[in-house]
């Protein structure tokens, strides 16, 4: 279950080799089997209900706030820090939004007011996380310590602003963003368009570089995955909004790692934080950084949250900082920092889902689910320390 | 040699397939000091491994016979207790317990060399104490039982782990370069401490790359080439040529230094001070220059100051200094090494494993770090062409032996990573380079290869600033060497008919100043 590909180095492709090659582009498949043997299974204790449009249109829309908080919480994880606040964060995220909905009657003014007030939640996710990263960055607090504050401050901060109550109900706009979706129409236009553009991609990439297999694969892949997503959505009433802004974060998040100076210093300062500094990596800023942006990511989530809930209640994302983690961990991330990436994460979301849909549909007891998920979360991480340790 | 103590008959050991060890064969007598010399690569740890049970019995081929017996260890626990012992290069101490838990760590009482049986038994501090410091009285050495390992200097850890070592009854004891990181006060000592122990028979092997130690202290020297013993030789009877040439299998040229103009000023340090956060003053008024083309050499003990002089003038040492850096005649002020690189300065630490590296990941990552600003666009973007060829460039330049820049650090030689350390500072393009230990912990052809490196930067143009403690690297290399005692300059030399005897002098207080 090893989905880290060789802990992001110079993107240079081997020529020689070609055996060693196929080897580990099969190992880099094996979460997908993974997932799909799990599917499989579920269908059948399920009396077939659970590989069907809809129900993988349900879970597509359940992993969409945990996808969002483990992107975040990847980028500061890979700095070899943790941020436990991100629930309560989360939380007081969605409160504001929905505070600014009932109380400011922000409701009222249409999408304006919708968009105005998931301005508010995130800004407010925000600022949150900006404070974090000064005390860890800055003060050179432990991380662990400052967001275990953080999440307590932000529970009671939820607690204040909602007098302990619910606030529902939110203004029809905001609701939609959970509620609706892209036509079937357009769903299938879009999908084509995106198969048209990486089909055009492969293209030019294939005038460009040496390494035909390569772009064969990557062009297979992508279509196969814009094949399977048509199956889902257009069978089911089309691409839930939810899914286009979880998957805009996961994609950005993939961009900003593997792509930009920034990704580079985390990966560098998880790796060794000593050489870092004696690198002239700005360890500080990025550090910042990288907790400001879990910060918007929670403010991000809150909003989904309370919109998917149609209202925020004080206890929302109890615990989803966790699930987070795990997600992350399963993923192949190290906890020591340097080693990690978005598609693993995504990879360790979609397991936590399938199970937590899964299990739901076949009828354990909730109980029951909590005990499973724990075992699946210790035997993935084994596994994949494995699987690293014959490499 | 009187009675055997220790031999080895065609020991081999492979690798999935690839030998490292070959019909190693050997004695040594009891009471012996032996010197094992080789390249890195040669065989030596491997061999080490097998005789302290890091490699048990049966993976390996041949015999290996101790105090009579042939050694059959499982783990490193039956070597200890068979009575070898191993004082490792990086010393396996616990820095935030006292000497006397380091001492006695897992045998909380009776303090015998077995290890507690009971997981909860009391531990007895008084005894322990008490016990820990006759163990280091009867043994000679100054250390209290009561400080922390973390307190004490390098040289008194070292002693710390060779008392561990007497406490296990130790009678072979075998030292991986125990003088990598001594002054020559504190290496004098140790030798004290050898020679005491050998003459209660105590067998020593000692592992190093510092030959003026190995023929003042040791009876024989041992070559490994290729994991083959290729030569048994008397110091008394061969020379340092000799033994690098048995080493490396072909006579090795040493370069003389070349002769270099040095052109303007780059780089001057006027009345530098630093006081660090303790109130401890570690540098007081120096004064230095350093021109284009110019090797200058900081020479002094350790604890002298060299590495912070470097550290403080890039503003990453802790503290408060006072005191004004010019650069090319404009005073500068760096607060750490990003600023520095603004003003084209560039540091090379001295732990590449610590501060230089990043072991994990691949070689390209490592070496284009700093200049990544140059490899992406204004946004943050990666241009991962331009970075790919950089790489190339980067790799062929400075002769790193790798399969490809995707292969982490980590499988590199020692040599090779220092490579790497090296090519991603002269990627940055700095005027300035100040260089900490570029050569510490690798062998002879791969320290050939850093100096004609180094070398040529200088003839590029480039003004370096040297610390090493090998003062033979100090005086091969640079034009001039500036000395350092207790924080203060104490003398600048023209390399010109220097010897160690001068500078060392100087470095320990022992001549008067020259100017």
């Amino acid at each position: 279950m090893s989905f880290t590909e060789a802990a992001v180095g110079v993107p240079m492709k081997r020529e020689a080799k070609r055996e060693v090659d196929w080897k580990s582009q099969l190992r880099s498949l094996g979460p997908l089997a993974v997932l799909l043997i799990c599917a499989v299974v579920f269908h059948w204790l399920s009396g077939e209900a659970f590989l069907t449009a809809r129900n993988l249109s349900n879970l597509s829309r359940q992993v969409c706030v945990n996808l969002t908080l483990a992107v975040g919480m990847t980028l500061v994880i890979l700095t070899a820090g943790i941020d436990l606040s991100v629930g309560s964060v989360l939380a007081l995220s969605g409160m504001v939004t929905a505070i600014t909905q009932v109380h400011f009657h922000w409701a009222d003014w249409g999408w304006q007011g919708a968009v105005a007030s998931l301005l508010a939640g995130v800004s407010v996710g925000g600022l949150c996380g900006s404070i974090s990263g000064f005390a860890v960055s800055r003060l050179g607090i432990t991380p662990f310590i400052v967001s275990l504050g953080m999440m307590v401050i932000a529970r009671g901060l939820t607690l204040v602003i909602s007098d302990a109550q619910a606030v529902a109900p939110l203004g029809e706009s905001l609701g939609q963003l959970s509620s609706d979706y892209l036509s079937v129409e357009a769903s299938r236009f879009f999908l084509i368009a995106l198969s048209i553009l990486s089909l055009a991609y492969a293209g030019f990439r294939w005038t460009k570089e040496a390494n035909k297999r390569d772009i064969l694969r990557d062009t297979f892949f992508a279509l196969t995955g814009f094949a399977v997503v048509g199956l889902i959505f257009g069978g089911y009433r089309g691409i839930p909004y939810m899914v286009f802004v979880a998957a805009l974060v996961a994609v950005s998040g993939h961009i900003l790692l593997k792509s930009t100076r920034f990704g580079r210093f985390l990966y560098a300062i998880g790796g060794n934080r000593e050489a870092a500094e004696l690198s002239g990596v700005p360890v500080n800023l990025s550090l910042w950084c990288a907790y400001l942006l879990m910060g918007l990511l929670a403010g991000l989530s809150g909003v989904l949250d309370s919109a998917r809930v149609n209202g925020a209640v004080p206890t929302a994302g109890e615990l989803a900082e966790l699930d987070a983690i795990a997600a992350v961990v399963i993923g192949g991330t190290s906890l020591m920092g340097g080693i990690g990436t978005i598609t693993g994460t995504l990879f360790g979301v979609l397991v936590l889902g399938v199970l937590n849909n899964g299990m739901s549909l076949i009828g354990v007891n909730e109980h029951y689910q909590k005990i499973f998920k724990g075992l699946v979360i210790i035997t993935a991480v084994y596994l994949d320390l494995r699987a690293k340790k014959r490499r | 040699m009187n009675q055997t103590i220790l031999s080895f008959s065609g020991v081999s050991k492979s690798f999935h397939g690839t030998s490292v060890l070959r019909e190693v064969t050997f004695d040594v007598g009891l009471g012996e000091c032996v010197a094992l010399v080789g390249e890195n690569g040669a065989g030596k740890s491997t061999l080490m491994k097998i005789l302290c049970g890091v490699w048990p019995a049966g993976s390996f081929e041949g015999q290996v016979t101790f105090e009579g017996k042939a050694i059959s260890f499982q783990n490193t626990l039956e070597a200890r207790k068979a009575g070898i012992s191993v004082i490792h290069q990086e010393l396996c101490l616990f820095p935030e317990l006292s000497v006397a838990e380091n001492l006695f760590l897992t045998e909380a009482y009776p303090y015998d060399g077995s290890p507690s049986q009971s997981l909860f038994s009391r531990v007895r501090w008084n005894d322990l104490y008490e016990k820990a410091q006759t163990l280091l009285d009867e043994l000679g050495f100054n250390v209290d039982a009561r400080v922390k390992i973390g307190n004490l200097s390098v040289a008194k850890r070292q002693l710390v782990e060779i008392a561990r070592a007497v406490h296990h009854k130790a009678r072979l004891l075998i030292l991986d370069e125990p003088t990598s990181a001594l002054s020559a006060t504190e290496v004098a000592q140790l030798f004290h401490v050898i020679t005491e122990m050998r003459k209660q028979n105590v067998t020593f092997l000692f592992i190093s790359h510092r030959f003026e130690e190995i023929f003042k202290i040791c009876d024989r020297i041992i070559v490994l080439r290729d994991g083959q013993s290729v030569a048994n030789l008397l110091p008394a009877q061969t020379s340092e040529k000799e033994v690098v040439h048995q080493m490396v299998g072909r006579p090795i040229h040493y370069r003389t230094r070349s002769q270099r103009k040095p052109g303007k000023e780059l780089l001057r340090v006027d009345k530098l001070s630093h006081t660090l956060a303790n109130g401890k003053k570690i540098l007081e008024n120096v004064d230095i220059q350093v021109r284009e083309g110019e090797i200058v050499g900081v020479a002094g003990l350790m604890g002298a100051g060299r590495s912070e002089l470097m550290r403080s003038i890039l503003g990453v040492l802790p503290g408060h200094r006072t005191g004004q850096v010019f650069r090319e005649g404009l005073p500068i002020n760096c607060n750490g090494i990003d600023e520095a690189l603004k003003h084209r300065v560039a540091f090379v630490p001295e732990d590449r494993k610590k501060d230089g590296l990043f072991l994990g990941h691949a070689i390209g990552f490592n070496m284009t770090v700093p200049i990544l600003h140059r490899l992406s666009s204004w946004a943050g973007w990666m241009n991962d062409k331009a970075e790919k060829v950089e790489v190339g460039q980067l790799i062929e330049r400075m002769r790193v032996k790798c399969r490809s820049a995707d292969e982490p650090v980590r499988n590199l030689s020692g040599g090779n990573q220092q490579k790497v350390l090296l090519s991603k500072w002269v990627a940055a393009g700095p005027k300035v380079l100040f260089l900490d230990e570029p050569t510490r912990g690798i062998d002879v052809a791969a320290k050939e290869e850093i100096y004609e490196v180094i070398e040529k930067l200088a003839s590029e143009g480039l003004g370096i600033l040297l610390v090493t403690s090998e003062l033979p690297e100090l005086l091969n290399l640079s034009d001039r060497i500036v000395v350092l005692r207790e924080g203060r300059l104490v003398g600048e030399l023209n390399n010109q008919g220097l010897t160690q005897e001068s500078v060392m002098s100087l470095a320990t207080g022992a001549g008067h100043v020259v100017h």
